[in-house]
């Protein structure tokens, strides 16, 4: 018996085509395909489209009478373009959806060892406040993941903060202790990661996260020189992007770098000259970057609305500054992910954020929230019925509940959209930026795809 | 039909383990605010959302 997740295809006796179906024009006059269930992308000519039309059309009335047709309805099968009549795909993406939600198989913690920073971020959607884990805190939080430990067949931990690298020690301790508890206990810890702001990453301690097995760390620009340091300074005001630049030279060997660039109103207009930074570096090719969309999202950042795009504008942003950075010689083009099994640590059952108290949250907004939105302590097994009410609101968040949703073929690749937003109704739309520019990010992503494949040749 | 990027319902259980043992899905795939997404994502193998570019697909 194939596994649960797969989706039969059964004998095919009747076909119907996918709700998710995207087919769209390329620059170079074939036709992309793109299915959000699969996630799959491919590329047709346009006689081979002009048939696939008659396909989808009536797939159970036309004639696969040669070798070629019956190979593209194959094909069309292998990216579920088209699929068995009986099969209901909502119904697929909600079991899914509910088995890797509630699924204690994997232990997922996003740790902050402290909340100070030695950043004064100017978007920063933390309250400032300086509390670092205890000794106290990082045994009772090694028993909280040995308890868990014993179910589990997967742990994952990723840093953040906070800035994460002022307390390194914490980090070396932690890691040390889960390392044992995973080997005594036979679960698999892959490699963890780490959110810095990059200042302190010297190449003594970028060193040591590699041998921690801390091997990526993403690493945030937000413009040129003088628009970062405006953006990303110091508590005492000065600038950090030299500094900066500097150690992500330092580490891109050692570390997987990721560079992300926030985007609003006050840099959209400077942030494609990093492109030019990156080129003279040698980094277009090399370290993967990515926007970010800045958004109001706590009340300690609620000042900066007026400054935030909503998700339609920068969708359309993102594409034009991509645009730019790609006739500079940018190679590496974002994709969606499926989220079929959940949206992020927020909706599922075993994943949590720790606060340097101990107390564990589902979002990461949340780090600095008062202990009343937490969802229980690494102190205490029992829960305090406001924790419950607080962890029942995000786990029997529903998506498919709501009919936009389901109704909507990108369904599989959003699965209703962030949970804390449409919880705290935070934004109107809570569409991801996909929803908007999804032809154009594809488009992106199969210029790179050719390109590899030319370089390949 | 040339395939040139494939979601991993698509993948082979071979593929999916070349996928999700090691670094071909990284997060820099993740732009959202949460990276913990990607990570859980590249790891659990049937929850994983990650693609392979099917460079030789012909």
């Amino acid at each position: 018996m194939k596994d649960q997740n797969s989706i039969q295809l059964g004998n095919q006796a009747k076909l119907k085509p996918s709700r998710y179906n995207f087919f769209f024009e390329a620059d170079d006059g074939y036709i992309l395909a793109y299915n959000a269930l699969s996630n799959s992308l491919a590329r047709v000519d346009q006689e081979k489209s002009t048939l696939i039309k008659k396909i989808l059309k009536n797939p159970n009335k036309f004639s696969f009478n040669t070798d070629d047709k019956e190979k593209l309805k194959k094909d069309l099968l292998k990216g579920y373009f088209l699929i068995d009549e009986a099969l209901d795909e909502v119904e697929i993406l909600k079991m899914r959806n509910r088995i890797g939600r509630y699924s204690k198989e994997y232990l997922g913690l996003a740790i902050a060892p402290t909340l100070a920073c030695n950043f004064r971020c100017s978007y920063c959607f933390e309250e400032k406040r300086s509390e670092s884990m205890t000794a106290e805190v990082e045994n009772a939080l090694i028993k909280f993941v040995e308890s868990r430990l014993d179910v589990a067949k997967v742990f994952t931990v990723a840093w953040f903060g906070g800035e994460p690298t002022l307390k390194f020690d914490t980090i070396e301790r932690l890691t040390t202790n889960f390392q044992q508890l995973c080997k005594k206990n036979n679960v698999n810890f892959p490699p963890m990661s780490i959110i810095t702001n990059g200042y302190l990453l010297s190449k003594e301690k970028v060193q040591k996260l590699k041998e921690l097995n801390i091997l990526s760390a993403q690493v945030t620009l937000d413009g040129p020189p003088d628009v970062h340091d405006k953006r990303r300074k110091l508590i005492d005001g000065k600038g950090t992007f030299l500094k900066v630049l500097e150690n992500i030279k330092a580490a891109m060997d050692i570390l997987h770098i990721h560079i992300r660039v926030n985007i609003d109103k006050e840099n959209v207009d400077r942030v494609d000259e990093l492109s030019e930074i990156f080129k003279e570096n040698g980094w277009l090719d090399k370290v993967p970057f990515y926007f970010g969309h800045v958004e109001a999202i706590t009340d300690s950042c609620a000042d900066i609305s007026t400054h935030c795009f909503s998700t339609k504008e920068y969708s359309s942003i993102v594409i034009e500054l991509l645009k730019k950075s790609k006739k500079k010689g940018l190679l590496s083009y974002r994709y969606p992910s499926s989220s079929h099994f959940g949206f992020c640590s927020a909706d599922k059952y075993n994943t949590y954020v720790v606060a340097p108290s101990g107390y564990l949250f589902k979002c990461w907004n949340e780090i600095t929230f008062s202990n009343n939105n937490s969802v229980g302590s690494v102190f205490e097994e029992d829960l305090t019925p406001q924790q419950i009410n607080t962890l029942t609101r995000y786990l029997n968040w529903d998506p498919f509940t709501n009919q936009k949703c389901v109704r909507c073929n990108l369904f599989p690749i959003c699965s209703g959209g962030c949970p804390y937003n449409a919880l705290n109704s935070r934004k109107k739309d809570n569409c991801i930026d996909f929803k908007y520019n999804l032809h154009e990010m594809l488009r992106f992503k199969y210029d790179e795809v050719k390109l590899k494949q030319k370089a390949k040749k | 039909m040339e395939y040139l990027v494939e979601g991993y319902d698509v993948l082979s259980h071979e593929q999916l383990q070349k996928v999700t043992a090691g670094q071909e899905c990284s997060f820099a795939g993740c732009t959202e605010h949460c990276s913990l997404k990607i990570i859980i994502c590249w790891i659990i193998c049937k929850m994983d959302s990650s693609v392979i570019e099917n460079q030789n697909a012909n």
